[in-house]
């Protein structure tokens, strides 16, 4: 996978997260929700991320947008380690990597037009000289997540499921990220609608070599996108190789329990 | 949702005959301060504040649809001059206690932790003191007049607008636009006030609405004890005044007055109410 | 249990200390001159400093080494002379800004006799020689120097042959122990107890609140029960006749009761009731017959809240699925509701009306000055109107630590009702 970013990033790696551990609370109340994770993601690949609900897939997918503090661990990202940036050096990370949620009706503002949300974005960064050109930007951002660009001044309540799940993939692609995380964003879609979306990323991927975490407790999903897989298992990664390697010959015995609870496998 | 709210609100007709209520009581507050800032431009006694002893007591009529007081002024007038100072006291305690309430509550739950417990701590040590006697003796620190009422009221009520916003906060901050707005990079003043505070602007209007009676009931106490407003006319003091002209039979200043009062409250009250089932029928005190 | 109430009086202790701390800040800071509020401005400097003595007020506010003393006030002769102007042989030139001392002159400026125990000091900026508080002062050009004094010596200027120019002097305490301070002060006295001393009544604050305590309670407490019975009845009533005519009438009712002013109920009630009917006496605390009236008014002005509240908890009560169950197993409706939603509905009424016990004890501050009832609102009032400080505070600061107190003892009666509480 030879990209225009190869040379850019170490090693043909865009991050490297190496024992990786996110505990919540205090004490004996504490809950270990990642535990020693290690993993790494190339520029342009899709890695899944695949585990029950409560696996800790979604900690570390937060934690590696850094919207929750890894307690120990290191996660190297274009050379840099960001599992501890704070402020101005934090900000800046936010434009390589973006998220993507599940939910795409929780993740817009209802009071905001969903252009006015994007413009916001870029003011925050200085990206984009003046107004005009901002609002140029998020024409562009909206056809290119296949969207017509008068909708841009809309309300959120105006558009459906799969609309607001490809505005939000245009949010994220605002800051002209190298990596989204991309947390559930079709299960909480259509199954129709769900291809039409997995399509969108697919595309992205090949015309900006934006790399994907992709994290999902479907399977057959997965397997349609993902380049490489990781399963999860009560906050450690029991099984990780491409996709095929793991789907077709599962090693670990969690791995063929969680492929015998899908019936098209 | 406010086009919704507002569509919802014209089939109350309990709630449109209170607004038209209220249209009306702020007109005459804007009249009425109109005519106190001409005549304080001209540096003229106004007509209300004019002693005629010879016209004293008189029941109403054509020429005083009031009647006059004990000292010959025109009881509408003053009346009117009532509704202007009631509404500076709405308004005025509101633009104390809101950006108060809402700044400390809008913090407390944005950032928990430390923050929140110093906040709590605050509006808690706030909200056990007693209510009235606190507002009298802040106002009696501060000194007689306008200005210890404002912050008498102004300093107390902020206690239950901060509990709501905190609330309401807490709630949108669990929400995911707040988490992506967090992922995008967006600082968190940015997010507090231009992301979260729109959402829960309704429950601002609904708490306005139903402090600024509470807020004029107060001044009305304040003002017939003789705490509050010293030489304007004010609706305690007329109250005050009326009192013992009840007894020997002049009936009509106090009653216009009270009834002013009453149906200034009762306006908002149920205006409040109404404003409450048609911006969110979850929120109830 | 125990462990429990422990955990929760441990954590009441942060807003304790809140409520010393806003008293404090209220009267102390943001008052200032205590003094000047409670006795006015035409009383002598003197009795001003007593007065500050008497409450500590002569400290610094929470730490410092240095306070302020009446008797004689800072002066910078360039905003003009003051009290300094009525000195017969020293000049003031506005142009300058100074003060000239002329030779052979003697002036002391402090208003009353210092205490002898004291230390005192004097930062003056000046000019020519002279000498102030015994100790020589001497300089061609404008210096600025500290004199440190007994109170037990003299404190003023004097001059010998030179002419001495003065342009600025503080005057200031010396406070040994730094942590002696108002704050400290206000604590000690609440330590042992001591409320303080009413300046109008003359007679200690302690007493003033022994002798209210009664005749408050007397009044509040029917209004009280006859309240809560009278209110929780009739949102049973509402909530039996749900989104019926009776319900509407019922809330449409309570917010027409709830706009009415306070006062406009006692003035009424007077006028109509006791003066043109002559149903019951207008003033006085004498008899059982004086306190029918003001229960009355105490009572119809909470109703219209009191309905409203607890015709929604009924309402939320009666909307869970027990309710329904009841129902659907064919339990007559009065059954469900005296029995069932009434049982359940006991935990917040109970909260509502434990959260109300302090205002029991501080009494109705309307009511009781209307008609005439001694008891602690009258005391109140009368002293807000006479800027009373001491009553004032104590009063605040009494309701506000039962308010607390009763927070604590709703806390504990829900946990001792409801054991997943104690979880939380």
């Amino acid at each position: 996978m030879s990209s225009k970013y190869a040379g850019r990033a170490r090693g043909n790696t865009l991050l490297d997260v190496k024992k990786l551990n996110v505990i919540y609370g205090h004490g004996k109340d504490s809950v270990h929700a990642v535990n020693d994770v290690s993993f790494h993601i190339k520029p342009g690949e899709i890695f899944g991320l695949v585990g029950e609900s409560g696996c800790g897939k979604s900690s570390l997918g937060k934690a590696i947008i850094r919207l929750t503090d890894p307690t120990s661990g290191t996660i190297d990202f274009n050379g840099v380690d960001v599992a501890s940036l704070k402020g101005r050096a934090l900000k800046t990370y936010r434009q390589e990597v973006q998220m993507i949620f599940q939910d795409p009706y929780g993740s817009l503002n209802p009071r905001m037009k969903v252009g006015s949300a994007i413009v916001d974005v870029l003011n925050v960064h200085k990206i984009e000289a003046n107004k005009a050109e901002r609002k140029e930007r998020v024409v562009e951002l909206f056809e290119a997540v296949g969207l017509k660009a008068d909708w841009a001044w809309r309300y959120p309540h105006e558009f459906s499921g799969g609309q607001r799940q490809r505005i939000c993939i245009a949010r994220a692609l605002a800051l002209n990220p190298d990596l989204v995380v991309a947390d559930e964003p079709v299960s909480a879609l259509d199954v129709s609608v769900q291809a039409e979306i997995l399509q969108l990323l697919e595309e992205l991927r090949a015309k900006r070599n934006l790399a994907f975490l992709f994290v999902s407790h479907d399977l057959a999903v997965v397997r349609n996108v993902c380049d490489r897989v990781a399963v999860m298992y009560n906050g450690e990664i029991v099984e990780m190789g491409d996709v095929e390697d793991v789907i077709d010959h599962p090693q670990h015995d969690y791995t063929r329990k969680l492929l015998s609870a899908v019936p098209a496998f | 949702m406010w086009g919704d709210a507002w569509r919802r609100l014209r089939k109350n007709r309990v709630a449109m005959l209170c607004l038209a209520l209220v249209a009306l009581f702020t007109l005459m507050a804007v009249y009425g301060e109109l005519v106190y800032r001409y005549h304080d431009f001209k540096d003229i006694t106004p007509s209300y504040q004019k002693t005629h002893l010879d016209l004293a007591f008189q029941p109403p009529s054509s020429k005083h649809w009031m009647g006059t007081d004990g000292l010959g002024r025109d009881v509408m007038s003053r009346l009117v001059q009532g509704v202007t100072i009631a509404y500076k006291v709405g308004i005025i305690t509101s633009l104390i206690a809101i950006p108060i309430g809402v700044f400390f509550g809008c913090i407390a739950g944005f950032f928990g932790g430390k923050v929140d417990d110093f906040v709590v701590w605050l509006y808690s040590t706030f909200a056990s003191m007693p209510g009235l006697l606190f507002i009298l003796a802040i106002a009696m620190v501060v000194g007689k007049g306008l200005l210890g009422i404002y912050l008498g009221i102004g300093l107390t009520t902020w206690v239950g607008i901060c509990r709501l916003v905190r609330g309401e906060v807490i709630k949108h901050k669990s929400q995911t636009y707040v988490q992506a707005a967090q992922a995008l990079g967006l600082g968190s003043g940015r997010i507090i006030f231009k992301h979260i505070l729109p959402n829960i602007s309704h429950v601002i209007i609904v708490t306005f609405t139903l402090r600024f009676p509470a807020a004029v009931g107060t001044e009305v106490f304040l003002s017939f004890l003789g705490i509050g407003v010293q030489d304007q006319p004010s609706w305690g003091l007329m109250i005050n005044s009326a009192r013992m002209r009840l007894w020997q039979g002049m009936w009509w200043e106090m009653t216009f007055v009270t009834l002013a009062v009453f149906l200034l409250v009762l306006a908002f009250n149920l205006l409040g109410d109404a404003l409450r089932d048609a911006l969110d029928p979850r929120l109830n005190d | 249990m125990f462990k429990y109430i422990l955990k929760r009086t441990f954590q009441m202790v942060p807003t304790v200390i809140g409520v010393i701390l806003l008293t404090f800040v209220l009267f102390n800071v943001v008052g200032g001159d205590l003094a000047a509020i409670a006795m006015g401005k035409k009383v002598s400097l003197q009795s001003l400093e007593t007065f500050d003595e008497q409450r500590g007020l002569n400290k610094p506010l929470f730490f410092g080494t240095r306070s302020k003393s009446r008797a004689c006030e800072d002066q910078d002769f360039s905003d003009g002379a003051g009290r300094w102007r009525g000195y017969s042989n020293a000049v003031y030139s506005a142009e300058a800004g100074t003060l000239t001392l002329q030779p052979g002159a003697e002036i002391d400026p402090l208003a009353f006799e210092l205490k002898a125990e004291d230390e005192f000091v004097w930062t003056v900026t000046y000019k020519g020689a002279g000498t102030l508080a015994g100790q020589a002062l001497s300089s061609n050009d404008w210096k600025t120097e500290k004199i440190l004094f007994q109170g037990s010596e003299e404190g003023g200027f004097s001059t010998a042959d030179v002419p001495l120019e003065i342009r600025s002097v503080k005057f200031r305490r010396v406070v040994k122990n730094p942590f002696d301070s108002q704050l400290l002060f206000y604590v000690k006295q609440l330590a042992r107890g001591d409320m303080g001393y009413s300046e109008s009544q003359r007679q200690p604050v302690a007493q003033l609140l022994k002798d209210g305590v009664l005749p408050s309670l007397s009044l509040t407490v029917p209004i009280f029960f006859i309240g809560i019975i009278l209110s929780v009845s009739l949102s049973l009533v509402c909530a039996f006749f749900r989104d019926t005519f009776v319900d509407r009438f019922l809330v449409t009712f309570s917010v027409a009761l709830m706009s009415i002013n306070y006062l406009v109920y006692i003035v009424a009630g007077q006028y109509f009731l006791a003066y043109k009917n002559g149903l019951f006496p207008v003033w006085g605390y004498e008899s059982m017959r004086y306190l029918a009236l003001p229960v009355i008014i105490g009572v119809i002005s909470g109703l219209g809240s009191n309905i409203r509240f607890y015709r929604t908890i009924m309402l939320d009560e009666m909307y869970k699925d027990y309710v329904r169950t009841a129902f659907a197993k064919g339990v007559s409706k009065p059954r469900v509701l005296f029995v069932h939603v009434l049982k359940n509905a006991m935990i917040p009424i109970i909260t509502n009306v434990v959260i109300a016990i302090p205002f029991l004890y501080t009494g109705s501050l309307l009511l009781e000055s209307f008609f005439g009832i001694p008891g602690l609102g009258y005391l109140g009032i009368n002293a807000i109107l006479s800027s009373d400080i001491d009553v004032v505070r104590a009063l605040v600061l009494i309701g506000a630590m039962l308010f607390v107190v009763s927070n604590l003892l709703t806390d504990i009666c829900y946990a001792a009702a409801d054991p997943r509480v104690k979880l939380k």
